[in-house]
């Protein structure tokens, strides 16, 4: 099993294999001449697509994970709370 | 053999079968018998049409097939098959008995034609669905069961006051609204529709019932209601441009509540959510490609969608542990679960050669041709989260992550669960590997859309290798945490449980001023028995003396003197005349 949470050289080398993927496939798109969404005037610019991936899933872990969690997330018991038979 | 057998009757049929044959008939029934609604469906051709007619002059239009509703009713059949042999090692007839009849009440929803018959199985769907919520011995399960079925009973009732006012009309038959009057009875049905389609804010049932669903019945929960709410979004509604903003809302909605939650079922069904928009958004669109977008990907969400709830359904099946961040290493323990969820993640996330990436790209790509560039962005925005919580989230913690040791095994998976998982995974592959098996069936037109360019298959291995950059990076901080996430059924739970507590009290409190009244009532009444003479007495009931029969008897002294009296009138008679 990869322990990745205690291993930080390990998530590194991760990371960087990672980007180094992305980097050949964007490679390989720019060598057979073609781009990302051809239907699409924002994502069929080149490098579009390759930052899309980064920054959307920067900006979803910000709004879950910073914004959204505090604000929403209660105790499991939360519904149940002052209830006899844990009924409702 | 079977030309014209309607395929939702025959699984009506073989649950029924199933629950009053003994234990192992039922086994065999539940994994044969739903092959033979999928037999029965290769031999409907679009065209065929079946009636009934009753009540002297009333038609059901039980069978009209198209190619929309053959689609549709092919792959519930495929998934009634891949659902019997997972729950055929199920002891519960009644369960067997709601499984199969939900199976058959969507097939027979996707072959009505005429509104009555379309309500009837919707309602049969709602209440079969319902017992496979509350066959599940966990306490939670029965508040969850009560308040989906007050949920769905809400979006029947939407559609029967929407059918109604189409009947008065003269307007039988079920077909596309969007081009007529949109009335009282257009947004009444399309209400309705949008309750069982789980569109943000009415999808809290769904998050809520799915996860205390019984282990296999979440797996047919998982396939059957949103779908059938999707074609019936499709066949009614397609090209309701307010659906575009609901299925982008739903999209992004889900994708970031799956971030959040801990429960593996949970994330699953506000993945459902996620993943309906798309079909939601596809439908609102209302161009060929979109609208064939939209049903492709329903076909692709039943097949992988279910193989991720039968994965994870094995997994508590076998543990006992439903939190994902009390699992961990069981890849390596769990080697065929592990094959099948890789393959699973793989189609929802849209990877390449997976079923999800030649049905949610359509429908992104329509999007975007159809002009509505922000929805195509939101869309695409919204697969990235898929990724992050499914293909990164629960394969790491779930499965790659260290074991910590919290989750020993109780019990092994069986065969047949296994058997069901593997077909689900083939089922993936082989769609997603060949997509013109799909195209084909498309009811919308002619497919000219391709997948398989270079351009697109770099785009999604650039993005999935670019967004898994930061969950490595957060890591640390993405596992999730014991808690539950408030959703908008936080503004009826509460409300509601105090107005029916508030209800109850009520009833509570009259029924024992009542039982006071009546008390007083009847002794009222034993004392007019006991002396009718009270009836005569002016005084109100209130400012009368209580009975008391001392008050109405004569005294000793009364008799003593009548006695004496007629003694000595006696006693003066016989001596005068004597």
């Amino acid at each position: 099993m990869i322990d990745l949470i205690s291993e930080k050289s390990k998530r590194y080398k991760f990371i960087i294999g990672s980007f180094v993927l992305a980097l050949a496939f964007l490679a390989i798109s720019f060598a057979c001449g073609v781009y990302t969404n051809p239907a699409h005037e924002i994502l069929e610019r080149p490098f579009a697509i390759f930052i899309f991936g980064f920054i959307g899933c920067w900006v979803l872990i910000i709004l879950a994970k910073i914004i959204m969690t505090p604000l929403l997330q209660r105790d499991e018991d939360y519904y149940q709370k002052g209830d006899d038979d844990q009924d409702v | 053999m079977f030309n014209n057998f309607h395929p939702g009757f025959i699984l009506i049929l073989v649950g029924f079968l199933a629950c009053v044959l003994t234990p192992k008939l039922r086994k065999m029934m539940l994994a044969c018998g739903p092959f033979l609604a999928l037999i029965a469906v290769f031999n409907i051709t679009p065209g065929t049409v079946e009636n009934f007619t009753f009540l002297e002059d009333w038609t059901s239009h039980y069978m009209y097939v198209d190619k929309l509703s053959w689609i549709f009713a092919f792959v519930f059949c495929l998934m009634g098959c891949i659902g019997g042999i997972f729950s055929c090692h199920n002891k519960s007839p009644l369960e067997a008995l709601c499984s199969m009849g939900y199976a058959g009440a969507s097939v027979c929803v996707a072959f009505a034609h005429d509104w009555i018959t379309f309500l009837f199985f919707w309602e049969l769907m709602a209440a079969t669905s319902l017992f496979l919520v509350w066959n599940d011995p966990r306490p939670t399960s029965r508040g969850a069961g009560t308040r989906y079925i007050l949920m769905h009973t809400l979006s029947g009732n939407f559609i029967l006051f929407g059918v109604i006012m189409k009947l008065v009309s003269g307007d039988y038959l079920v077909h596309n609204l969007v081009s007529g009057p949109h009335d009282i009875a257009f947004w009444s049905i399309l209400a309705g529709v949008c309750i069982n389609s789980a569109v943000v804010p009415l999808h809290a049932w769904l998050v809520d019932a799915y996860p205390s669903a019984t282990i296999t019945g979440s797996v047919f929960m998982s396939s059957y209601t949103t779908k059938v709410a999707v074609y019936a979004l499709l066949r009614i509604f397609g090209g309701t441009e307010l659906l575009i903003g609901a299925g982008v809302l739903m999209a992004l909605y889900g994708a970031l509540y799956a971030v959040m939650e801990n429960d593996m079922l949970k994330l699953l069904s506000y993945h459902i959510v996620s993943q309906v928009g798309y079909m939601v958004a596809g439908a609102g669109i209302g161009t060929v490609m979109s609208m064939n977008g939209a049903t492709a990907h329903a076909f692709s969400d039943i097949l992988f969608k279910s193989l991720l709830f039968m994965c994870c359904n094995a997994i508590i099946y076998a543990t006992g542990v439903r939190k994902i961040n009390q699992l961990g290493g069981m890849a390596k323990r769990y080697k065929c679960v592990f094959i099948c969820f890789v393959v699973g993640a793989f189609s929802i996330s849209g990877i390449p050669l997976f079923n999800g990436f030649i049905s949610k790209t359509m429908t992104i790509f329509a999007a975007g041709l159809g002009g509505y560039m922000w929805v195509s962005t939101l869309l695409e925005l919204a697969s990235v989260g898929t990724l992050l919580s499914i293909c990164f989230k629960m394969m790491y913690f779930i499965f790659l992550a260290p074991d910590k040791g919290v989750a020993p095994e109780q019990r092994p998976i069986p065969s047949n669960m296994k058997v069901a998982m593997i077909m689900g995974a083939i089922c993936c592959t082989v769609f997603g590997t060949f997509p013109q098996l799909l195209y084909q069936y498309l009811p919308f037109g002619e497919v000219v859309y391709e997948p398989y360019t270079l351009a697109r298959i770099s785009a999604m291995f650039q993005m999935t290798f670019m967004a898994l950059i930061p969950f490595l990076m957060f890591l640390p901080r993405m596992e999730p945490h014991t808690a539950m996430s408030l959703d908008t059924d936080w503004f009826y739970r509460r409300p509601l449980k105090s107005l029916f507590r508030g209800i109850s009290n009520l009833f509570i409190s009259s029924c024992h001023s009542l039982g006071h009244a009546w008390e007083i009532g009847v002794h009222q009444f034993m004392n007019v028995c006991n002396n009718p003479m009270e009836l005569l007495d002016a005084r109100p009931f209130n400012a009368r003396k209580h009975y008391n029969p001392d008050n109405y008897r004569t005294s000793i002294a009364d008799t003593i003197m009548i006695i004496l009296t007629t003694l000595f009138i006696c006693i003066f008679y016989f001596r005068t005349i004597g």
